[in-house]
This record gives C-alpha cells, sequence and structure tokens, in this order.
C-alpha cells in the first residue's frame, strides 16, 4: 500500500550543517513516484548530503524528511531499510564473501535475529540478480569480479532489498562507457518493469540528462533550478553554477539535451 | 557457493570439530609426568558426569591419578579450552567489526590494561586470595575494565565512537600503559621475572575457580556475539551499509564491544596475555570457510580451543618438569602453520 503513494520523498527546507559551515540550506522537495531523478552540482555543492539525509546516514539539522509519509528521525533503522536502499559510492569490500551472500545481504531487514534466510529470500535474490544480469557471478567471490560486475551486484542487493526507493550516489562514476550505460539502462529498467523511484547523484550531466525524468540542481547547497532536462540542462545555468561556456545542442537519437563544453569561462 | 548452501555441510564439519575437542582433552589429560592410560583417563572423567558416573567401574583406578586428573590437568585443560575459544571469536568479532585484518582481541588496549593491573598488584606484593581468586587476577581484570571504558571514552564523539577512533585510541592507551609496566618493572627489579612471566601468558595457575568463572562468560558472550554473525557480516562491508540495510550499527556496535571486552578481560585476567589465537585463528578459518561470520564464529570458537589444549600440552610436555608458557608457544607453532596456509591460497590463484 505505502508503495503506491504519489509522492513517496518529501523534504521541507531541510538543512544540514558540518561545524559551523552551512551544507544544505532551505532543500525542500517533492518526489514523484515511478520517475528517475538525478541531483547534479558541483563538487562540494551538497548533493551526497542531501542524499545522506534522506537515506537517515545523516540526521537532519533543521527542517524535516519525509519517507513514504513518515518523518526519517522517527523511523527505526530496520523500518527504513524496508522503505529505501542505497547503493553507494564506494562498493569496495575488503571480505571474501560470494556474489549471493552480498545480495542475500539485502533481505537483512526481514529477517528476524534468530532466523536465517528462508527460501523466499533466496528466491527474491536470485530474482534480483537476473534482473541486473549477475546470475552467472553467482559462485564468485565479490573481491574477484570486475568494477562494472561489483557495482551491478550492488544495485542486485538493493533491489533484494524490495524497497518502493532507490538511492544511488554517484552509481557509474568509476566505470567505463560501456558499463555506464549497461548500469543506466538497468536502473531504467527496474523503474519501469517495478515502479521503484530513484534518486541519483549524477556526476555526468549527457548521462543526467539522458536518463532522468527530473533533474535536481544544486550549488552552494540550496537548489538552483530542477524540473525536466531542457528546463535545467542550459547554457545559462551551465554557466552560472559549472563557470564554464557550453554549447548544447539535442541528442539527434533521443532528443535529449547534450552539452559541449567549451572551455572555461571567462566571467 | 553462498552460505545457505554450505549450511549443511557445515554441519558435520562442527561435529566432527567437537569430536576433535573432545579427544584432544581426553589424549592431553593422559600426558604428563604421571602415566596415565586414554582409558583410564576417560574413566575417571566419565565417572564425574552425573547419572553416567554410577556406570563406571573405577576401582582399579589409583586414587592419585583420578586426582591429577580431576584437580590438575583437566582445570588446566579447560581453561586453556575457553580461553582458545574466547580470543578466537574476540579476534574475528573486531577483525570484522573495525573492518580490520590487524585487529585482535587486544587491539582496545585491554592486554596492557591487565598488565598494569597485576603488575601494580605484583610490585605492591598482593599476594593475597579473595573468593578463590589471586588478588593478582582480580587487579588484572579491573585494569582491563578501565582501560576499554577509558579508550571507549576518548574515542567517543557525543553517543557514537567511530572505528577509527577507537583503534587509534586503543593503540595509544595501549602503548602508555606498556610503558607504565617497564617504568614499574624498572623501579623494582626484584619482581621483574614475575612480571615478565605473567606478562608472557601461561594456564598453568589453572583452578577449577577460574574455570567456574570463564564458563559462563564465555559461552554466553559467544552465544550473543554468534546471533549478531549476520550483524558482522554486513558491518563488515562498512557502517554506512550496515545502516541502509536495517541495522542499528551504533547499539550493535556497543553490545559487541560489551560483551567483547568482558571475555578478553576475563581471559588475560586469569592466563595474562596469550598473543596470536585471536588475530590467526580467525584468519585461518577464513582462508577454509569463507568470510560468512556465521561459519568463522563457530569454526574460529572450536579451533581456537583446540588449538589452545594443544598448545598447552606441548608446553608442559616438552622439556618436563619445567613448562614453557603458552603464550610463548602459541606463536611458535602458529605462525608456520599459517604461513602454509597463506601459501596453500596463493597457490590455488596461480
Amino acid at each position: 500500500m505505502e508503495s503506491k503513494l504519489r509522492f513517496p520523498i518529501e523534504t521541507h527546507d531541510l538543512g544540514w550543517k558540518y561545524g559551523d559551515r552551512q551544507i544544505l540550506s532551505d532543500i525542500s522537495l517533492t518526489i514523484k513516484r515511478g520517475c528517475f531523478y538525478s541531483i547534479i552540482g558541483p563538487n562540494g555543492s551538497g548533493k551526497t548530503t542531501l542524499l545522506r539525509n534522506i537515506a537517515k546516514s545523516l540526521e537532519p539539522k533543521s527542517g524535516s524528511v519525509f519517507v513514504e509519509n513518515s518523518d526519517v528521525t522517527k523511523l527505526s533503522s530496520r523500518s527504513m531499510a524496508k522503505r529505501l536502499s542505497v547503493v553507494p559510492q564506494n562498493t569496495n569490500i575488503e571480505f571474501e564473501f560470494t556474489v549471493t551472500d552480498i545480495v542475500l545481504m539485502g533481505r537483512s531487514p526481514y529477517i528476524g535475529r534468530f532466523e536465517s534466510e528462508s527460501s523466499q529470500d533466496i528466491e527474491i535474490a536470485e530474482s534480483a540478480m537476473r534482473a541486473t544480469n549477475t546470475w552467472h557471478l553467482k559462485d564468485k567471490r565479490i573481491t574477484e569480479i570486475s568494477g562494472g560486475e561489483r557495482q551491478r551486484v550492488i544495485v542486485a542487493r538493493a533491489l533484494a532489498q524490495d524497497t518502493g526507493i532507490m538511492l544511488l550516489d554517484e552509481p557509474v562514476s568509476q566505470l567505463d562507457i560501456h558499463h555506464q550505460i549497461e548500469i543506466m539502462e538497468t536502473i531504467q529498467k527496474l523503474i519501469k518493469n517495478r515502479k521503484i523511484t530513484a534518486v541519483s547523484v549524477m556526476h555526468d550531466l549527457n548521462l543526467a540528462a539522458q536518463y532522468s525524468d527530473h533533474i535536481i540542481l544544486i550549488d552552494e547547497g540550496r537548489i538552483v533550478c530542477q524540473g525536466r532536462a531542457h528546463e535545467v540542462i542550459t547554457e545559462e545555468n551551465i554557466k552560472r553554477v559549472y563557470k564554464l561556456d557550453s554549447y548544447i545542442m539535442d541528442n539527434p537519437v533521443t532528443g535529449k539535451p547534450y552539452i559541449i563544453h567549451v572551455r572555461k569561462s571567462s566571467s | 557457493m553462498g552460505f545457505i548452501q554450505r549450511k549443511r555441510r557445515y554441519k558435520y564439519f562442527l561435529i566432527l570439530a567437537f569430536i576433535t575437542l573432545a579427544f584432544v582433552t581426553i589424549i592431553s589429560s593422559t600426558m604428563g609426568v604421571a602415566d596415565i592410560s586414554f582409558i583410564d583417563s576417560l574413566k575417571i572423567m566419565v565417572s564425574r558426569i552425573p547419572l553416567f558416573g554410577a556406570l563406571i567401574d573405577n576401582e582399579s583406578i589409583r586414587q592419585s591419578h583420578d586426582f591429577i586428573v580431576i584437580n590438575v590437568r583437566l582445570p588446566r585443560i579447560l581453561l586453556s579450552a575457553l580461553i582458545g575459544v574466547g580470543l578466537s571469536l574476540v579476534g574475528s568479532t573486531f577483525q570484522g567489526m573495525f573492518r580490520n585484518p590487524m585487529a585482535d582481541p587486544y587491539i582496545l588496549g585491554i592486554s596492557s590494561g591487565a598488565s598494569v593491573g597485576a603488575t601494580i598488584a605484583i610490585v605492591l606484593g598482593f599476594g593475597g586470595v579473595i573468593g578463590g581468586l589471586s588478588i593478582i587476577t582480580l587487579f588484572a581484570f579491573l585494569g582491563a575494565i578501565v582501560t576499554v571504558v577509558l579508550v571507549y571514552n576518548l574515542a567517543r564523539v557525543g553517543n557514537r565512537a567511530s572505528t577509527l577512533g577507537l583503534i587509534l585510541s586503543g593503540v595509544a592507551v595501549g602503548l602508555f600503559l606498556s610503558s607504565m609496566v617497564s617504568m614499574l618493572m624498572f623501579f623494582n627489579r626484584d619482581d621483574i621475572e614475575k612480571i615478565v612471566m605473567w606478562t608472557m601468558g601461561s594456564v598453568s595457575a589453572a583452578t577449577w575457580n577460574k574455570v567456574g568463572i570463564l564458563t559462563p562468560v564465555v559461552i554466553i558472550g559467544s552465544i550473543i556475539i554468534m546471533t549478531y554473525a549476520r550483524d558482522l557480516n554486513a558491518m563488515s562491508i562498512g557502517d554506512e551499509t550496515a545502516k541502509s540495510l536495517g541495522i542499528e550499527v551504533e547499539r550493535v556496535k556497543k553490545i559487541l564491544l560489551t560483551v567483547s571486552s568482558l571475555i578478553v578481560a576475563c581471559c588475560v585476567a586469569t592466563s595474562g596475555v596469550i598473543g596470536f589465537v585471536g588475530l590467526i585463528v580467525p584468519h585461518t578459518i577464513r582462508l577454509i570457510v569463507g568470510s560468512d561470520q556465521r561459519g568463522v564464529l563457530p569454526f574460529s570458537a572450536l579451533s581456537g580451543a583446540i588449538f589452545m589444549v594443544v598448545c598447552d600440552t606441548v608446553a608442559r610436555n616438552l622439556i618436563p618438569p619445567a613448562e614453557i608458557p603458552v603464550g610463548a608457544l602459541t606463536s611458535l607453532f602458529g605462525a608456520p602453520f599459517f604461513i602454509f596456509m597463506l601459501y596453500k591460497n596463493k597457490k590455488k590463484v596461480i
């Protein structure tokens, strides 16, 4: 029922400080169900901080965050984990778990302290692995697969968590172009097939423009502009936020805006 | 293969490990200056088990042998086994929780704290016994607990302590306390031998009292730690990931730190600083069963026990009547075996 909500994530005047440094101010967002949202902005603009506030890795210092109609500060880690899954930026894993072990960890919020994974949990993990094209890796150790494969395994784990919302922190920034597209298409497919809502921090503006239903541009902790790709990815905004002169054309195949960076802005 | 598929096989291996431990225990109890046969030793032990005792005819067994097995060898074997279980489990827990392969049960400075406590008691000449335990043991326990509390509070920011903060403050406090022991030794040269022997770690002073205290601590502690095995798995990937998987990381960390510290404090207080077991046993087990703590924890516990019993048997039989401190032997035996395991694993990759 809850995942049928029209707006699974809302923030009201969210603010966050690191010591005295204001990192986020007055962030008010309404995230619509079944859409792909990208958060873009320069380094240090507060993108990841925003994501971590929504995920409750950081507690909002002012304002509030609602996930599926509940204030996140009032939710336990476990009920949070049933609503929202996270694909973190750094997915290096030192211990030699198998891929299956890692994906099954996504079932943690559903398994009691004295229980272990049921056959249903194993089925869910299998379907998550099939959806992310990682099933053939199931017996491999997580330390011996490539970066792109590992990222897909982490997406599979998030999927096994069976949540209505998936948050991703630069899911493709360390991958080559082939694996970038592969991950993005996987996520797009999941949104379409499972009606989940995805919010992702993105570095590559062209990828963001290509795959997002909605883009949120932030700078110095504030929302500069948000909306469809054509409304946000404009020469004016790029100049204002990234201090770059650019030329933007429409991608002849997809019709989405495509940026050609020209030079560092002189003004 | 995932954990679930391996689970059934694990069960047999665990039973096998249990049988090995029992076997090693009986063998060890036959060894020593007094020559006691395997059957006699088995009879003596079984005769003490309620219900079974009546079935055993131990008329033919000499009274002195009964006394040696029950009051001299058995408490010592059990103490070694308990220490092996405790240190290996805590080592495995800390390695996962701190995401650090170099973590061992003493990483929070517990050993140094206990050494300071014991050293103070030795230097002050407190030789008495309270409640069946020597004052040295009690001081060592106090030193260990005070140290952990200090280390935790140094690392604490608000209501949480970061992993790195804990390790750093543990190392710093540990080094400080180690030099305190050195200073105390320097100014009390007459006690140096006693202090050094204490810190080397030995179970030669085993009594049923010590076994009685360590048994509930280690067994209850182990059960608590094992119920958190899945949480530990997630935490070994990262605190933030664990949290996003629904684990109350800070709460789990506090519970595991408290339980682990109590286990280690009791182990160190009863037998000094026995190194290596808590560091290498979990690593060796991980090379065999993989990283899942649900496999690593029980197998580490049993292997740690077997390893300690074997080491101590050697320690007391190698050059009789002298007894080598078992703490000095653990690395001597363990390190080559671990190097062999690493080498075998390397060959598998090539």
